[in-house]
Formats: C-alpha cells, sequence, structure tokens
C-alpha cells in the first residue's frame, strides 16, 4: 500500500470544509476504535457520530489507485468526513490495531471482482462485434424527431428576440421579464438548454437592480449573441436533419452551445481521444455562474509535447456544491491513458478518466517557458480573429513571453523583446484581482519571463487587455490565481 | 476608430428605443456618406455601409434582424481593432518586492482569502486556523491581509495586527507606509503601530510626525509609541493642552512616566485647572513620592483658602480637594503619614464639615480607612462624635477593627433607637458590612453573619427595628422572640403577580432562619409557602431551596415531589427532583 500522507487525503476530499471536519474527528478523538487488515490493504475503524452507535467507516485499498470508501453514516457527501478522517488518523501516525477482514466487507470485496470480470467479458465481446453498433431506424426516427423540435425551440427564441429588438430595451418592464422568464421556461422541452441559459443570462442583465446605462451594452452584445447562436445552430440543424445518420459535428463546439453534455462515451464514438498527452496545469481558478446557477473550477493547462492549452472544467451546480468534489491546484505532471477532448473552436476543454502522475521538475518549467508565444502582435491577432466570433469564448487564454513589466500612466504593462505592448487589467470573470500582484515579485521573476493570461476586449475604451493568471519562469510557476 | 464609436452609439441609442424607429433614422443616414468613402479603400468598411443601407431601408418585418446583423458586424470589426498600445511615457513599475511565495493550493488559500474579503460569521476561526500552516504568507493575500486592518469587527484588525502580519516581517513597511493616514482612524493607528514596532527607533520621525499633525486618534497613539525620553518633554507639554480629551490624558499619562520636573509641574497644574478630573488615573498610577508631596502640599493650601473663604465661596476649592483626595487613592500608600496629616486637617476643619454633605466628605473619609494604619482608624472611630450624620458609617467600620463586639455594641446600637439620620446611615452600614460576611456563593451554606464578630444583642434590636434581612442574617440559634416575627413575616409572605404566586427572597432567607434554629412550625410554613391554599401559580427557585429540603422531615417527601411541575425550566425541576432523593435516601 502506498504511503498515505495528508496531501493525499486532502485531495479525496471534496472541499476545504470536508478537510477540516475530517481532522477535526482526529483531534477530538472521536474514533473508538481503529483497525487494518494484516496485508495493509483494508483500514477500518468506528467513529462516534451524534447517535447511540458509532458509525463504522472503512476505506478498501484494494485496488491501489482507486480506493473505496464506506461508512454506515447518512451522509450524502463522498467521502464522508468519518472515512477521511479514518485516514487522517492514519496519516497523522496513530496506532492501526491488527484485525481480520470483517466479513461484510469480504464480502463486498469478492462481488466487486464479479462486477469486474463481467464488464471485463461484455468489453471483449463488444471488441468481437466491431465496435460500434449501426444506428437503428426507430432510433434514427427519435433523432430526427428531437432535430425538429430543435429546430422548432430555435424559430420560437428567434421571434422573441425580434420581439424585444423591435420594442427596444428601453421599454423593458417587469411584464417583459416575465414574458422572458415563460418563454425560457418553455424552451426547456426543445432540447436547447444552451440557448436557453443565453436567454436567461439575458434577463438577469435586464434585472431592475442593474444600473441600466452598464446594463444596455451587455444585453444588445447578448441579443446579438443569441441570434447569431440561432442563425448557426439552425444552419447545422438542418444540415443535420437532412442527414440524421452523419456524427454529431466535432468540428465546432455548436452542439454544445446548444447544450448538448458530451458523454465521455459519445466522444470516444467520435474519436475525440488523444493518447500521449503530458499535462502541466498553469492556473486553478474558480467562480459563479450565477446565470446556470453554478460554481464552475476551472484549470488551464498545457501539453508539454506542443505547447496546446487545455482547460479542465468542473461545474458545480448550486444545490449540490457542498456534496460535489471540488477541485484543487495541481503541481504534477499528468500522463492521460486517454485524453477526452471535447469540441471547440479556442482551447478545448479535456478530461481524463487515468492518469499517471510525476512530479514536475525544472525542466518541465524550462520547456513550459519555451512553448510560450515570442511576440504579442501573433497572439494579438489570433486573439481578434477568436473574439470576432460572437459565440465564441470572450476571454481567450494564451502563454506569452514578455521581457519586463513597466507602466504608462495608472496602467500596468507588459513589454515584449520588440518594445510592443500588452495592457494589464482585471477582469471580473476570475473574481481575483491579480494586476496589483506584479509589484510585489521578486525583480527577477519580471525580466524575461512568460505569462499565462487571460484576454478581455473592453468595448467602452477600444482596449483589449490582459490578466495574468501566472508567471512561469525556468525554475517554477507563479500562480497569480491559484 | 471615431467613424466605428460614433455608428456604435448610434446602434445602442436604436436598440434602446426600438427597431421600430430605425427604417430611415436620419442619424444613422448621415454616417452613410463617410462609411462609403472609406469603403472605398477598406472592403469592412463597404461592407457597413452595405449593412447600414439595408436597415435604412428594411421594411418593418425584418428591420430587427437587419440591425442585428449590422451590430454583429459592428462588434466583429471593433474587436479586431481591439488597442494595445498606450498613450504616454513608459515608466518603471513601482514595486515593493516581497520575498514570500504563492505555495497554497487553491482549497487552502481560498477559505483565507474569503474571510479576509467578505462579511459573515466564521472569518476570524478561519484566520486563526489559517495560523498553524501559515497559509497566508503568501504574496497573493499580503494586500488583503493588510486590508483586514480595516474590518469592521475589531477581533479581525486585533488578530491580523498581532498575530498575522508579524509573520511578514520588515518587508511589508512600504506597503503600510503607502496606505497610511495620519488624518485617519483606528485602522491607521494600527498601520502606524506596526510600522514602529518593525522599524524600532528608524520610525520615530514618523511618530513624531503622527503626533504633531495627526487626528486625534493618531495623536494618542504617538505619544504612547514615543515612549519615555527627555527629549520629547516639550512635545508633551504642547501635547497635554490638546483640544482632544484622549489626546490630553495619553499626554498627562506620558507625562507622569517621564517624571521631569517640568512634567510635574504640569500635572499639578493640570489636576487643578479646570477638567482636573482627567488627570486622576496619572496621579494614582504614579510611584513617585515626590509628586506626590507636592500634590498634598497643594492641598493644604487649598485647604487654607477653603478656611479663609466665607461659605458660599468654599465651591471652588472643596472640588479642587476632592480631586486631589481621590488621586490619592492607591497611591497614597507611598506617602502614608503625609496623607494622613493632611486627611486629619480636613476632616476637623469646621469649614469643610459645616458644608452640607458632599462628595468630597465621602472620599476623605475612605482614603482614611483605606490607609488602615491604627492611627488612621483611631482617629476615624472618633469623627463621629461631630457630624455624626457624615462620619457615622465611617466611625463604625474603623469600630470593627478596633474594639470588640460588646464594646461596638455598646458604643453604637444607642444610635438605632431615635429615628434620626445618623441612624438610618448606621443601618445602612451595618447592611453592608454584615452582607460582606456572608458566604454568598456557597450554596450549601446558610446566610448568616459569623457569630463571634456580632454582639448577640443586635438580633433583638433588628426584631424591634422590624428590619427581615437583618433578622435573619443574625439569627444563630432558637430566639423566641425573633422566631414570632419570623414566623408573622413567613405566614404573610409571598406576592402575586400575574396570576402566579412568587416567593420572595426575604421570605426564604426567613425560612431558612427557623430551619437552622429546628423552629418545629418550619416545615409547615415551608410547605404553605410551596403549596398556598388556593394553589395558585409556579414556585420560583432559590438557590437555596434544596439546602432547606435537606432540613425536612422524609415525610413531605410525597407531598414535594408532586410540586415539581410548578417550578419553570427542566433544569430546576431536576434538581428539586434529585433534592427530594437525596432526603428520601437519608443522606
Amino acid at each position: 500500500m502506498t504511503t498515505i500522507t495528508e496531501a493525499n487525503v486532502d485531495r479525496l476530499a471534496p472541499n476545504a470544509g470536508a478537510i477540516k471536519n475530517g481532522k477535526d474527528l482526529v483531534k477530538k478523538n472521536s474514533f473508538t476504535v481503529l483497525n487494518m487488515s494484516k496485508d495493509g490493504t483494508l483500514l477500518f475503524g468506528e467513529c462516534k457520530g451524534s447517535g447511540k452507535q458509532p458509525y463504522r467507516c472503512s476505506v478498501d485499498f484494494i485496488q491501489e489507485d482507486d480506493p473505496v470508501s464506506r461508512c454506515s453514516c447518512p451522509s450524502r457527501q463522498f467521502p464522508c468526513k468519518h472515512t477521511l478522517g479514518l485516514l487522517y488518523a492514519k496519516a497523522q501516525g496513530l496506532p492501526f490495531e491488527e484485525a481480520d477482514v470483517p466479513d461484510d466487507i469480504a464480502d463486498k470485496r469478492s462481488k466487486a471482482e464479479q462486477r469486474e470480470e463481467k464488464k471485463k467479458e461484455s468489453a471483449a465481446k463488444t471488441e468481437q462485434e466491431g465496435g460500434k453498433k449501426p444506428k437503428s431506424k426507430t432510433s434514427l426516427a427519435a433523432l430526427k424527431k428531437k432535430i425538429g423540435a430543435q429546430l422548432e425551440g430555435l424559430d420560437m427564441l428567434e421571434k422573441l428576440v425580434h420581439q424585444l429588438v423591435q420594442s427596444g430595451l428601453g421599454s423593458f418592464d417587469k411584464g417583459t421579464l416575465k414574458l422572458i422568464e415563460d418563454q425560457a421556461k418553455q424552451l426547456g422541452n426543445y432540447y436547447i438548454p444552451g440557448a436557453q441559459a443565453r436567454l436567461r443570462e439575458l434577463a438577469a442583465l435586464m434585472k431592475p437592480d442593474k444600473t441600466r446605462q452598464s446594463a444596455y451594452g451587455a444585453a444588445i452584445e447578448q441579443l446579438v449573441e443569441l441570434q447569431s447562436l440561432i442563425n448557426k445552430g439552425r444552419v447545422y440543424l438542418q444540415g443535420r436533419e437532412e442527414q440524421p445518420e452523419q456524427p454529431m459535428a466535432i468540428d465546432s463546439p455548436i452542439e454544445e452551445l446548444l447544450g448538448h453534455a458530451w458523454q465521455l462515451s459519445e466522444l470516444r464514438e467520435h474519436g475525440c481521444v488523444q493518447a500521449g498527452a503530458e499535462l502541466v496545469q498553469l492556473s486553478f481558478l474558480s467562480y459563479s455562474d450565477e446565470a446556470r446557477k453554478q460554481f464552475v473550477d476551472e484549470g488551464w493547462w498545457i501539453d508539454l509535447n506542443d505547447g496546446t492549452l487545455r482547460v479542465t472544467r468542473n461545474y458545480r451546480p448550486y444545490k449540490a456544491a457542498k456534496l460535489m468534489q471540488e477541485d484543487d491546484t495541481s503541481y504534477g505532471v499528468f500522463q492521460p491513458e486517454e485524453l477526452f477532448v471535447y469540441p471547440a473552436d479556442g482551447s478545448a476543454r479535456i478530461r481524463w478518466e487515468k492518469a499517471k502522475e510525476r512530479e514536475a521538475v525544472e525542466a518541465d518549467y524550462t520547456r513550459v517557458k519555451a512553448l510560450a508565444a515570442l511576440s504579442f502582435p501573433d497572439v494579438i491577432k489570433q486573439v481578434k480573429n477568436e473574439i470576432k466570433n460572437p459565440l465564441a469564448d470572450k476571454n481567450p487564454v494564451k502563454l506569452v513571453s514578455f521581457q519586463s513589466v513597466k507602466q504608462i500612466g495608472a496602467t500596468t504593462i507588459f513589454l515584449d523583446s520588440e518594445g510592443r505592448q500588452l495592457p494589464i487589467t482585471d477582469i471580473p470573470k476570475t473574481e481575483r484581482a491579480t494586476s496589483g500582484l506584479l509589484r510585489l515579485l521578486r525583480e527577477n521573476d519580471l525580466n524575461d519571463q512568460a505569462a499565462l493570461v487571460m484576454f478581455r476586449y473592453d468595448a467602452e475604451s477600444g482596449v483589449l487587455a490582459v490578466q495574468p493568471m501566472s508567471i512561469v519562469t525556468d525554475s517554477k510557476i507563479i500562480r497569480l490565481l491559484y | 476608430m471615431q467613424i466605428l464609436i460614433d455608428l456604435q452609439k448610434e446602434l445602442h441609442r436604436l436598440f434602446i428605443a426600438g427597431s421600430g424607429i430605425a427604417a430611415g433614422d436620419s442619424r444613422l443616414a448621415k454616417l452613410l456618406p463617410q462609411l462609403r468613402q472609406l469603403g472605398e479603400k477598406v472592403p469592412v468598411f463597404k461592407r457597413l455601409a452595405d449593412s447600414v443601407e439595408e436597415v435604412l431601408g428594411a421594411s418593418q418585418s425584418d428591420v430587427s434582424v437587419k440591425l442585428l446583423e449590422l451590430s454583429m458586424l459592428i462588434s466583429a470589426v471593433s474587436a479586431t481593432q481591439g488597442k494595445t498600445e498606450m498613450a504616454g511615457d513608459i515608466s518603471d513599475l513601482n514595486r515593493v518586492a516581497l520575498d514570500l511565495e504563492t505555495a497554497a493550493s487553491f482549497r487552502k488559500l481560498n477559505p483565507v482569502v474569503k474571510a479576509l474579503t467578505t462579511t459573515g460569521s466564521g472569518r476570524l476561526e478561519q484566520l486563526q486556523e489559517s495560523l498553524s500552516e501559515k497559509v497566508f504568507v503568501d504574496v497573493r493575500v499580503v494586500e488583503d491581509v493588510l486590508s483586514a486592518l480595516a474590518d469592521k469587527y475589531s477581533e479581525i484588525p486585533d488578530f491580523v495586527q498581532n498575530k498575522m502580519i508579524p509573520e511578514y516581517g520588515k518587508q511589508v513597511v512600504p506597503l503600510l507606509q503607502q496606505s497610511l493616514n495620519l488624518k485617519g482612524g483606528t485602522a491607521d493607528v494600527r498601520r502606524l503601530k506596526l510600522i514602529r514596532g518593525f522599524l524600532g527607533d528608524d520610525a520615530l520621525d514618523l511618530v513624531l510626525e503622527a503626533a504633531k499633525t495627526g487626528s486625534a486618534d493618531m495623536k494618542a497613539a504617538a505619544i504612547e509609541l514615543l515612549g519615555t525620553s527627555a527629549e520629547h518633554e516639550a512635545l508633551l507639554l504642547d501635547m497635554s493642552y490638546e483640544k482632544s480629551k484622549d489626546v490630553r490624558l495619553t499626554a498627562l499619562f506620558a507625562l507622569q512616566r517621564l517624571g521631569t520636573e517640568r512634567a510635574q509641574d504640569r500635572l499639578i497644574e493640570a489636576v487643578t485647572a479646570k477638567g482636573g478630573e482627567l488627570a486622576i488615573e496619572p496621579f494614582r498610577i504614579s510611584p513617585s513620592r515626590e509628586l506626590l508631596l507636592r500634590l498634598i502640599a497643594h492641598a493644604e493650601e487649598e485647604l487654607l483658602r477653603l478656611q479663609n473663604s466665607p461659605a458660599p465661596k468654599r465651591s471652588d476649592s472643596l472640588k479642587i480637594i476632592q480631586i486631589i483626595v481621590r488621586c490619592l487613592k492607591d497611591s497614597g500608600s507611598k506617602v502614608v503619614d503625609e496623607v494622613q496629616l493632611f486627611l486629619q486637617r480636613l476632616l476637623t476643619a469646621e469649614a469643610f464639615n459645616e458644608l452640607p454633605k458632599d462628595d468630597a466628605h465621602v472620599v476623605a473619609a475612605e482614603l482614611l480607612l483605606e490607609l488602615n494604619t491604627p492611627e488612621a482608624n483611631r482617629f476615624a472611630l472618633e469623627l463621629e462624635h461631630e457630624h455624626k450624620e457624615k462620619y457615622i458609617g465611617f466611625s463604625f467600620r474603623a469600630a470593627t477593627r478596633l474594639l470588640n463586639p460588646t464594646e461596638i455594641y455598646d458604643r453604637f446600637a444607642g444610635v438605632l433607637s431615635d429615628s434620626t439620620e445618623a441612624a438610618s446611615v448606621l443601618l445602612n452600614t451595618i447592611e453592608r458590612v454584615s452582607n460582606g460576611q456572608l458566604p454568598h456563593r456557597d450554596y450549601s451554606k446558610h446566610l448568616v453573619v459569623p457569630e463571634e464578630l456580632w454582639d448577640s444583642r443586635w438580633l433583638h434590636l433588628f426584631v424591634e427595628l422590624e428590619d427581615p434581612v437583618l433578622v435573619s442574617r443574625f439569627t444563630h440559634r432558637a430566639d423566641e422572640k425573633a422566631a414570632e416575627y419570623i414566623r408573622e413575616q413567613v405566614k404573610n409572605g409571598g406576592h402575586y403577580h400575574f396570576g402566579s404566586r412568587f416567593v420572595w427572597h426575604q421570605d426564604w432567607l426567613l425560612l431558612m432562619a427557623l430551619f437552622r434554629t429546628n423552629d418545629l412550625e418550619a416545615p409547615k410554613l415551608f410547605m404553605e409557602l410551596l403549596q398556598p391554599e388556593d394553589g395558585f401559580g409556579h414556585i420560583n427557585w432559590d438557590e437555596r431551596l434544596p439546602l432547606m429540603i435537606s432540613m425536612l422531615p422524609e415525610s413531605f417527601v410525597e407531598k414535594l415531589r408532586s410540586l415539581r411541575e410548578k417550578l419553570a425550566f427542566e433544569g430546576r425541576q431536576d434538581r428539586f427532583t434529585a433534592a427530594l432523593d437525596k432526603l428520601e435516601a437519608n443522606e
């Protein structure tokens, strides 16, 4: 069994609160029994709870890289604080008495083994049958019906958008808001949740508590985006309607924009997988997306092979946020067995299930720094090209080399080796200001280094500026966000 | 480009007003020629011009689409125009390099950030927790930590100032200085204190500036930070005349610590001037005999002045004397002989004593007792001969130190027989003195004075005076005269309030006295008090109820158990039952 360290356990915990609660159980001596099986693959114990009976919890390391926690407590949080506490107790070196594996766990182990066997068998079977199954007639008919509904939904949305433009944002009132809300609700039946969420964003922008003047600009932008989504969605869906047997589009994010949530199996089926990637996280942030009522944990990664920037996004709906695994800063180098790459225009979202992890060494940082774009104009051109598409990510992220950090008036700027500028700002989306941090860094860290930056075009001032997310030197990553 | 900004402005207007007015809009049309002209060289402007024309010529049914299309085009064009080169001179970054890492992970750092930048409960606990791993020793939160010095919940700035910021060390001084406002409030005072802590005497100039030009809060803090050094004498003297009371007081304290001759002059001056109360505290903690002797000399002078003034003009001197006497509380022990002599002169001065009763009389006699020397006590004992109504209480207290119980009774009991002011003063004093001898906190003991300290004749005197509290306190053994009085009192005891029956504390006290003397009627009276014939309401709890229950015959247990519900609060009911269980078990 690998040694259990507190950092390892921290990573298993869904959030900071769970870490604290787990550690508190150890601090308060709540564990009355601490046991370990003879072969060391099972930790189990008893923990005092609010009821009369103690909770019986265990962590099974029979599959070393995939420990299973079990507990008799009713918590919906997984792993619960009792199993986390059990692991912290082990990490802190508390004595665990050797004991036989309890019957119920021995039972569960053998059942899990049987399941694993079956899985392998059926996987082998599908492989023999040649993988993909052709779509049946009935499923084709159902798909056609769904596409029809999607197109209908877009028509409905378009009518509303035109109506809103016709009557003008100045006449927005409670009645208009209610109309939007009602229509958004109705759109729920048309399989276009992406469009639905954008409509809700529009309503949120025009809520009476917002200052009108600043809201108008954003609302106009939102209307333009909606129209653009309607146009592109319609073209795409009409094509699909004619040839439903064709696979979904993977050369553009249109499916996701309309609201499709890609399953990993679908991505695999569509060939959106990559092998051999070697990923280092450059920055991490977590923000709140109010229109979609969820927290987003966002990790920005670079592939050491070719410098491609990737992003991981973990969505935690407000309602379930406390129970869900919260992502955290990652420090290692990850080599996923199978890297799932979501269709995208800019930096693609990625996911993986299993990955080899090694510690990052200086050579990795040197490599990252070397992968940064050397000239500002090239990057700026690329960014402008991306953001002119109304449906693109408004805040592209890039890794750029810079020569120095200076000031013009109150504005801080990056300078490249040719003396060209990149103004520095703070972007509300990140929920953390970092522009002011640069002046606190060591002098060397601001000379001839690379920076991961997030772009933002401000239509009012006409300025394209960046928020620094991390500084990369030859020996380290200085994370300005997380 | 100006044309794009103008175009966007017009579009903005049309979106707000509604696309209904867009077709043929004259302001939009005005921009068309310029766009056409530009379009000859740059194709994208030709597209814009075409698009504008389409809006102008659109029918009501498709004007919205056209407007959206134009808007889409402008957004795309202006995004490609985004400017990155700023006008102006390039200068070096205004830097404060910190020797700190950015090591903490999101999950570790984010709770600290939230605690520092949001409001709500649990924040202090979170910060305390972050101390063990020093998570906040990270470039990313330094400025948040410094800003938290201004947090509204004062325990957070306290913690930040005393525990967190010191972890950063001297390197944060420039940041503290950048945000320091000498005219500011408590947050800036904290900054100044931190800077002084980090830099030591190197911060002296800044502290002096704060003392001279700062806000009142800042001046007071600066005086303390200056420390006691003779070189600041002139400044401290100046500041002892400041408008703000806090500043004056801090300056006076500092002058007291400084102790130079000029400092002493100023202190004496302050205590005798208007608002001299402010100087009392600095004198009370003064260890300097020299200063105190000067103060007493001043008091003597003031006494002379008082004696030489006609009665209506004595109030100023009386006030000053009163303040000086208060200055000598605590500090008087350092100059006992001199204080004693002065007080003797003062308390026998007819010009002082003939004035109506004033705080000055009280504080002077109190100070005399505080000295607690045989001579002072003897002097206090004799005070009652003249001006009884002013001094008899003090004489009685002196007597408890000097005389035996019989002597005390013989000397003072007579005063109580007349209903004079002196009698009521004495009765109050006896009440206070005896109260001080009771075992208040120990609920297993009776509230009764130590028998050996008092003459037994007092009891009958208190019965005659019908003082139930003193009767209960002085009843040690069976006494028919007292018992009769007590029974009568208890029978009529208790009272009704909003339909519930309450028993007064003094009724419990009297009952206790009956129990104590094994009075046969006590149990019966006790039950009547708890369960009056009309069976009204609930019982109010007395901490000595269990003690009384323990003195009941066992036969009462059953009856009492039924009364449990009449007690409010479950905890009290349980203690009631526990006392009954104990009685039943004969413990």
